[in-house]
């Protein structure tokens, strides 16, 4: 409607997320380089979390818009109101897989067939996740269990969770400490400033050719800011009503006059719009805020205009304000008057505050506006609550970033001080750094010695974590950041003057805030490859890949291929796997952590001669092969016997030896036959046959071509999925045996059906590359 | 060999046009059987049996130009695959009752049919859970009509007619929607409409039928 009065080209102030919006602020800029490093990472979570309307889904769609991934498969899941099969139902049929008629474990079987040949085909898939506040736990613990698969040393699924503070909430929660783990970068929006939120609504304004009709005056903005909080969607709305008042009333200048009346409006229609205490900012003037200040300075009946003519405007039930406090920022951080603190001179008592007891006070500190019950003085434990809620302060945004689970500042202050005894205790006398602390820094304890070998270390946010350094030094504690006793007394009153953002020198190691907050710094992967330059005489690496097998119902556990003889468990506290060659030296050392860390990642020195560094799993070595004939060697996946170790199971990435070419040739022509399998393609599918190929149900070419025509003629949808490939490769040709699991529609079916069973292929060389030679099934539940 | 035993038991057909019918009816049967496999997705055997039993309003003319109706009851044996291009066939050995009152100028008659249907059909999907089959295919039978009669206006008997055996050859159209019952059962409901070509015998037939994968 507005839109022709002021000569749009759109309406600006829409709601639903447009990437053409998408207003680069500050924290959406941050965050967008948060994300866009998690996507290039490809595994694991990335939570964004934010109050509704801060543009969540709007920066995820900038992202996935913007994204320069290739082969990037993106869904959408927005109902998220789930529990943990619902999650894997939607998953499922939102990936265009049939659910209908299968079991949970058939949904899962049918889920890492269809991850795992999408990436064999080198296809990421991208779970967004909206509204991910409102998963369950069991949900989470699903989505946990699906970033679990794995090929090789790529994760095929990654998810991005969008919700609220709570989802913040839950995620910090003791029992999610393992999903933590997975989270590699996490981002909190907050609400714009008020330069922002100006440039903000200029820039949806110029989106649509605005070309200074209407003018927005200074005090405008200042309150629309007030009253929108600096939440972009309720800039939107507040916006466009605005715009919309401004075109019917034929203004050409939109002010403060309008944005009230604005206000007023929207505040007959709900209660998200209010003030604070109207009638207070009539009778001080002088001390309201400045938006409302300078309002009334110009002559604008606030009064009149708000909360005149007997509309319901106070909506939040806001008590009267007794006094306004202003309070200049350095008397809120240092002072010894924040214990206790007394009325600053700039404190204007109310004369109605004696009269009006119930009235509430408001406190102003660098332009945030607190409140605080009557017959109290501002305590300075509420107000740097409040100030972490509200204030615009970058070490206060900091702070909430950091230790937003742990609102609480006692706790905060009490496991950070418990973590700096903890670890001059365990240690032998080391602290940590806050790299992007602003804080001054405060000695606290003084520093002993450094610890060697230690390259990296990182630790979650939840987590205070100080680690040992080498795996025969004990030296690991773990201080829980919200339950569990305090492993040490603090004297709160004595801490009550130090910043919470204590900073020790301290060499090594670094404790970073989170991973999150280290975009710019690559993060350590905690699988580190380190090869020792050995000279392959074999054609092919005798190992594959190391089975890691999880269960929801029991820890991670690292199981040995082709059941190799149980190897003792390491007496260090860290599991390292590696891949040997036939002199048992080590090709390459992974260092992992030990389940009960969170992010925390060792490199160990690499040493061929280091008896202390064995595989936690039992790594297949060329003696527990069986026997081959010369030239032949068997490539072996998973699938075999597993036995877990016996002690102390850890989470061990897939040690992955170094492929040859022939490889990766098999798992391209599988991913093809799949692909064409799935697509229907006859011709791509007769392709990868030799002429004289030979399957279960026909010999030729021809003959197999029209049998999968013939299937793919009767079936409206399929899917297979080829996995736990055993191969064995000589010189001409290549056998493999595995497993398969098929997912057919038929025609005039609405059920789908799924067989599985043992597949084995026969490959030679054809002119273009591997043929299939001879293709044979068999089904196991038929 | 069988085919040209086949092709003698037909000699006697006057008809020869009913000959040539009954022929492509037996190839159409044998063509899926060569084309069975056990195909990567597919079951080994893709094949179903079944039977089928319900209503069937058949309408015959009669001698004397006149038209006689009534329900009976039909019966079926049912043998299904896929048979080429997505489509499948379905044929079905058929035999059922019929009797007919006789009036002053209907003859009335215990009818006994029994026949084979083939029908190739294609599937429809409408919805997701409602695809119907509906195909095209041909009809031969064989009918006894015994018990031949008129009465008079009285309802006594007026008259007696000898028996008959008429063969008759005929296209069928049919709308069959399944429903899998487990992974080797459907029920089926469908509805079938004879066109005679000699157009002295009509039928629709209701039928529900279960159908079994082995």
């Amino acid at each position: 409607m507005y839109n022709s009065f002021y000569g749009f080209s759109d309406r600006p102030f829409a709601l639903n997320p447009d990437p053409r919006f998408f207003f680069r602020s500050s924290v959406h800029g941050r965050a967008l380089a948060y994300l866009r490093y998690g996507l290039e990472q490809g595994e694991g979570f990335v939570v964004i979390t934010g109050q509704p309307g801060m543009g969540k889904t709007l920066l995820m769609r900038t992202l996935v818009a913007d994204s320069k991934v290739p082969r990037l498969e993106t869904v959408e899941i927005v109902t998220s109101l789930l529990d943990g099969d619902d999650i894997l139902q939607l998953l499922t049929a939102t990936l265009n897989l049939p659910v209908h008629g299968l079991s949970k474990g058939e949904l899962l079987a049918q889920l890492r067939v269809f991850l795992m040949s999408r990436a064999r085909a080198g296809i990421r898939i991208l779970v967004l996740i909206d509204e991910a506040h409102n998963l369950s736990l069991r949900a989470f613990e699903e989505l946990r269990m699906l970033s679990n698969i794995q090929l090789k040393e790529s994760a095929p699924l990654q998810c991005f969770l969008l919700g609220q503070d709570s989802l913040s909430e839950t995620l910090s929660r003791s029992e999610m400490v393992q999903f933590q783990q997975r989270v590699i970068a996490s981002c909190h929006l907050h609400p714009f400033e008020p330069a922002e939120c100006r440039q903000y609504i200029e820039f949806r304004l110029k989106r649509v050719a605005w070309r200074g009709t209407p003018e927005l005056t200074d005090g405008s903005f200042r309150l629309i800011h007030h009253y929108t909080g600096g939440v972009p969607r309720r800039i939107n709305t507040f916006c466009d009503r605005l715009l919309l008042l401004g075109s019917i009333e034929q203004r050409k200048v939109i002010d403060e006059h309008a944005v009230l009346a604005t206000v007023r409006e929207l505040a007959e229609e709900s209660s998200q719009y209010s003030v604070l205490d109207m009638e207070n900012e009539l009778d001080h003037p002088a001390n309201s805020s400045p938006a409302l200040s300078e309002a009334g300075a110009e002559g604008i009946d606030v009064r009149d205009s708000v909360i005149g003519a007997g509309s319901n405007f106070a909506i939040e039930e806001v008590p009267l304000v007794s006094e306004v406090v202003r309070l200049p920022e350095e008397e809120f951080n240092d002072s010894p008057a924040n214990v206790k603190p007394p009325l600053s001179p700039d404190v204007v008592p109310s004369e109605e505050a004696a009269k009006k007891p119930e009235k509430k006070r408001l406190v102003i500190v660098d332009e945030s506006v607190l409140e605080f019950e009557p017959e109290s003085r501002p305590d300075p434990d509420d107000m740097l609550d409040a100030r972490l809620e509200d204030s615009a302060h970058a070490t206060g945004r900091m702070f909430q970033r950091l230790w937003w689970p742990a609102r609480n500042h006692n706790t905060l202050i009490t496991v950070a001080i418990s973590a700096v005894v903890v670890s001059i205790l365990a240690a032998g006398g080391y602290g940590w750094t806050r790299q992007d602390n602003p804080a001054p820094t405060v000695p606290v304890l003084p520093q002993t010695s450094a610890l060697p070998d230690i390259q990296t270390t990182t630790a979650a946010a939840s987590d205070m974590l100080i680690t040992g350094a080498t795996p025969d030094a004990d030296a690991s504690a773990t201080v829980a950041a919200d339950d569990g006793p305090p492993l040490v007394d603090v004297n709160e009153d004595a801490l009550a003057s130090v910043s919470p953002y204590v900073a020790v020198e301290a060499p090594k190691p670094v404790v970073r805030e989170t991973v999150a907050q280290h975009v710019e710094a690559p993060k350590a992967s905690p699988k580190i490859n380190a090869e020792v330059p050995v000279k392959h005489e074999r054609k092919v690496s005798p190992v594959d890949r190391v089975v890691h097998v999880t269960s929801s119902e029991t820890p991670d556990h690292t199981v040995a291929v082709n059941s190799a003889p149980a190897q003792p468990p390491p007496h260090s506290t860290e599991s390292v796997s590696g891949v040997h060659d036939s002199a048992g030296s080590a090709l390459a050392a992974v260092a992992l952590p030990s389940p009960p860390m969170p992010d925390v990642s060792f490199v160990l020195p690499i040493n061929k001669n280091v008896p202390s560094v064995q595989p936690a799993a039992s790594i297949e070595s060329p003696a527990t092969l069986p026997a081959s004939e010369p030239g032949r060697t068997s490539l072996r996946s998973s699938g075999d016997v597993l036995t877990p170790p016996p002690k102390k199971p850890a989470p061990v990435e897939p040690a992955v030896a170094t492929e040859p070419p022939i490889h990766s040739e098999l798992g391209t022509l599988l991913s093809q036959f799949e692909a064409a399998y799935r697509t229907g393609n006859v011709p791509q599918l007769s392709r990868l046959f030799a002429a004289d190929a030979r399957t279960t149900d026909a010999s030729g070419r021809r003959a197999i071509s029209q049998l999968y025509r013939r299937l793919f003629d009767v079936t409206d949808s399929r899917q297979i999925g080829i996995d736990h490939m055993q191969w064995d490769v000589a010189s001409d040709q290549a056998k493999g045996t595995g497993h398969f699991v098929v997912t057919v529609v038929e025609k005039g079916e609405a059920a789908p059906r799924s067989y599985s069973g043992l597949i084995s292929f026969v490959l030679k060389p054809g002119t273009d590359g591997m043929v299939i030679s001879q293709l044979y099934h068999e089904y196991a539940n038929h | 060999m069988n085919m040209r035993i086949i092709e003698r038991s037909f000699e006697s057909c006057k008809a020869r046009g009913l000959k040539r019918i009954a022929l492509i009816t037996i190839a159409m049967l044998l063509i899926p059987v060569l084309a069975d496999g056990a195909t990567l997705g597919l079951p080994e055997t893709t094949a179903r049996i079944g039977y089928a039993a319900g209503p069937a309003y058949v309408s015959i003319d009669q001698a004397n130009s006149a038209r006689n109706s009534t329900w009976a009851t039909a019966q079926s044996l049912i043998y299904t695959d896929w048979f080429m291009a997505g489509t499948r066939y379905w044929a079905a050995l058929r035999y059922g009752q019929a009797d007919l009152d006789g009036t002053v100028s209907k003859i009335g008659e215990h009818m006994t049919f029994y026949g084979a249907r083939v029908s190739i059909q294609d599937n429809v999907r409408f919805a997701p859970g409602f695809s119907p089959w509906v195909g095209a295919g041909l009809d031969v039978s064989v009918r006894r009509h015994t018990r031949r009669y008129t009465v008079d206006s009285d309802g006594y008997l007026a008259e007696q007619f000898p028996e008959q055996t008429t063969r008759s050859a005929g296209l069928v159209l049919n709308a069959i929607q399944e429903w899998a019952v487990g992974r080797t059962f459907h029920v089926s409901a469908s509805v079938e409409q004879l066109i005679d070509i000699a157009e002295r015998f009509r039928e629709t037939t209701l039928a529900a039928a279960i159908l079994y994968r082995f």
